[in-house]
């Protein structure tokens, strides 16, 4: 009996001690490289960042598709593409634009992968009209979305703030 | 009864039905999947950990990373891991052999010494992957206590239960439910360790009374 409790033990202990052998032996004997062959955070971003690119295929995120005056509301309307392969619900919205504040519409829900179109209006204002009616373009961006349970809140700046060299450069 | 009856129902008691379970449990129990989970988010959430004592698995949008990534995280942990689901399937398969052995008169010294061996094994798996998840958890929140006022909210339950994660940075916000329990398997577990008590405690009976006999 006291070689089959021999056998018994030495086989656990020569199972862990060949796998510990074999992660060193296939890392070239390396302590690093056997504790941890690449960041646990560089795998993660690239898994995370996957399908991020793959989905949205370099597309950006939002794009403005159309701005204007409608009775007595200015609207702007901006396509947006879900970065992930999950629905995105962009809950609320505001955006900055000649001067004047636009709200979402409405909650918008973005089908995982696709696209769709978020609707911003803001009272009439003469002032701003005009940019609106040749063109807007938007100053900042903030945007409340929610994706499987995860709140997400970011602010964007469309336009970037212009440097003293882009200043004379454009005004002379 | 008949003489041939009596050998039979003896035969029959002289079974570990315990041991026959736990064995195969236990053989099984590696290959299972995972015993706790952690989520983040709900309805299946954008990242999930899925940990057992044979494996280790990060789903994002639950899809999850391949073993070669998995070997790319730490290859001594994905080893060790292997160590582990080898182990245990062979604890199984003791178990199972000193079970089914007690059968045999010729051989109930070495049934006994294989259930004795192999019973327990997974009770103390078992016990010991929840005091390594409880200490875990525990560290984690008081390390996320001590960073206080810094831009992660973080808020892990003790191996089961529900909290919150957050973090701000500049422009950004980000909030999410953390979600975290057993799973189906680890109730396999439990069932499989007290069916090895079991087989223990009945093996001593067998034995004991082959001895008498």
């Amino acid at each position: 009996m006291g070689v089959l409790k021999w056998v018994l033990r030495v086989i656990p202990t020569l199972l862990f001690i060949l796998c510990i052998l074999a992660a060193f032996a296939t890392h070239g004997f390396s302590l690093k490289s056997t504790l941890f062959s690449a960041s646990p955070e560089e795998v993660l971003a690239e898994k995370m960042l996957t399908p991020l690119n793959a989905d949205v295929g370099g597309e950006e995120f939002l794009k403005i598709v159309d701005s204007g005056v409608e009775g007595d509301k200015m609207f702007v309307t901006l396509s947006a593409c879900s970065p992930f392969p999950a629905n995105v619900t962009v809950k609320s919205a505001s955006l900055y634009a000649g001067g004047s504040e636009f709200n979402l519409v409405g909650p918008v829900v973005i089908p995982a992968g696709g696209s769709a179109i978020l609707r911003f209006e803001a009272p009439f204002n003469a002032s701003s009209a005009q940019q609106v009616a040749a063109g807007l373009e938007v100053d900042k961006i903030t945007l409340k979305m929610e994706v499987k349970g995860v709140e997400v809140e970011f602010q964007r700046f469309a336009t970037p703030t212009l440097t003293a060299a882009d200043r004379r450069s454009r005004w002379g | 009864m008949t003489t041939v009856e009596k050998a039979s129902e003896g035969l029959w008691r002289r079974l570990n039905f315990f041991g026959v379970l736990a064995g195969i449990l236990t053989f099984l129990l590696p290959f299972s999947g995972a015993w706790w989970h952690l989520t983040l988010g709900t309805d299946g959430g954008i990242f999930s950990i899925l940990a057992s004592p044979f494996e280790f698995k990060f789903l994002i949008f639950n899809k999850q990373i391949s073993t070669a990534e998995a070997v790319r995280f730490s290859p001594l942990l994905w080893w060790l891991c292997l160590a582990f689901k080898l182990c245990y399937a062979y604890f199984g398969a003791a178990l199972l052999a000193g079970s089914l052995l007690s059968l045999s008169e010729k051989h109930a010294e070495s049934a006994e010494t294989l259930v004795r061996y192999s019973a327990l094994k997974l009770l103390w798996l078992v016990v010991a992957f929840v005091v390594v998840l409880f200490i875990a958890t525990f560290l984690v929140n008081s390390a996320t206590q001590l960073m206080s006022g810094a831009l992660i909210d973080f808020s892990m339950p003790h191996i089961v239960g529900t909290g919150k994660f957050a973090m701000s940075s500049g422009n950004f916000h980000i909030s999410a439910p953390i979600n975290v329990g057993f799973t189906s398997t680890f109730a396999v577990a439990i069932i499989a360790s007290a069916l090895g008590i079991a087989s223990r405690i009945y093996q001593k009976r067998i034995s004991s009374v082959l001895k008498r006999a």
